[in-house]
């Protein structure tokens, strides 16, 4: 493990190993005497065990490994030995696969559009930055000299409700500007000028998420993903539970109704990636693509 | 040092407001939100996997244990 350790932070992951030995046992007998300089956590009542569903019968973990990607979710996931060589391996290989990082320009015009960020951003303009919270972006897009607002919904703060909020100004360190931005929700905002944004990242996972009344929704960037809006006849549920989309192209919001993206009879339009689309939904819908 | 002000959206641009928790399901299955922890390593210092969203990826592997 302490061979393969070099690897993972090569690729840019870090390892935990958990077991229920206190951490003085721990560092006894894996610091100390296997030499190892990965970190060795302690769970000594369980619960993170638990929570990943691996307690065995003996009331210690089972043997088992998860990749997390940035974004905190679960990629990957094996039950059984996972320190011989080929599940190292395919842990390797799902490393590999979450490290792919993915360019794309980000144009926001001058004046309202509705955008958002498809990727966990880590380069910005060639630079290594991230896009994590709203204040980040606000940032990005050149600060109260130049966004008029910005609308979006940031991730609920512990047992907190998201909300639709609107930002005059970036914050220093103080909530809610704070909060992280979410990448299935798409963002409104209004520009003095024009920003032309080099980013690069990984791929968010895929999937668009409604909730009653109106929603900003970003479009997902994947190979089975959503390309122009008559795309969505391809989702009848997705149909059956909206009123009607509007996307924001050429300065104004051109609305579509299910019916006539069902039968086909529409002016379609292109849904570019890191365009976000309004949905006013009946009810709650959710699709991984 | 620049002033912060944000105004809640109830009834202005699209007259709703939408209250709703918009995150992943938490669970441990592949698609799933990673359920967070916090946990003592071999210094008793306390490290947090929700540390890690947003700068790198995160390979956890459970183990048996030396008992």
């Amino acid at each position: 493990m302490q061979r393969h350790y070099s690897d993972f932070r090569e690729l840019g992951a870090e390892l935990y190993t958990i077991s229920v030995d206190p951490p003085e046992v721990s560092k006894r007998e894996i610091v100390h005497g296997l030499d190892a300089q990965f970190p060795v956590l302690s769970d000594q009542n369980r619960e993170t065990i638990k929570a990943y569903g691996v307690l065995s019968i003996a009331n210690i973990a089972k043997p088992s490994a998860f990749v997390i990607d940035k974004s905190g979710i679960i990629r990957y996931k094996s039950i059984g030995d996972t320190t011989n060589r080929e599940s190292i391996e395919t842990l390797i290989e799902e490393l590999e696969k979450l490290s792919v990082s993915d360019v794309f320009n980000l144009l926001v015009p001058e004046g309202t559009s509705l955008v958002h960020l498809p990727y966990v951003v880590t380069s910005i303009n060639g630079e290594s930055r991230a896009i994590t919270k709203v204040s980040d972006l606000f940032d990005i897009l050149g600060g109260e000299t130049n966004v008029n607002w910005l609308i979006t919904t940031p991730a609920p703060t512990r047992g907190g409700s998201a909300q639709f909020q609107v930002f005059f100004e970036p914050s220093d360190a103080d909530i809610p500007a704070n909060a992280a931005i979410q990448p299935y929700t798409g963002i409104l905002v209004s520009l003095r000028n024009a920003m032309s944004i080099d980013l690069a990242g990984d791929p968010v996972e895929g999937a668009i998420r409604l909730f009653p009344g109106p929603n900003l929704v970003g479009i997902p960037h994947t190979e089975a993903g959503i390309r122009s809006v008559s795309d969505f006849a391809r989702f009848p549920t997705f149909l059956d539970q909206i009123t009607l989309i509007s996307i924001y192209a050429n300065g104004t919001f051109h609305p579509f109704f299910p019916n006539e993206i069902a039968s086909g009879a529409l002016n379609d339009l292109e849904i570019l990636p890191g365009q976000a689309i309004a949905v006013v939904a009946k009810g709650n819908w959710f699709q991984r693509f | 040092m620049m002033r912060f002000r944000t105004v809640l959206l109830l009834i202005a641009l699209f007259l709703f407001s939408v209250w709703s928790n918009a995150h992943a399901v938490i669970g441990n299955e592949v698609g799933n939100e990673a359920p967070d922890f916090t946990l003592p390593n071999t210094d008793n210092e306390s490290v947090t996997l929700s540390a890690h969203r947003g700068t790198e990826n995160v390979i956890i592997i459970f183990y048996r244990g030396q008992w």
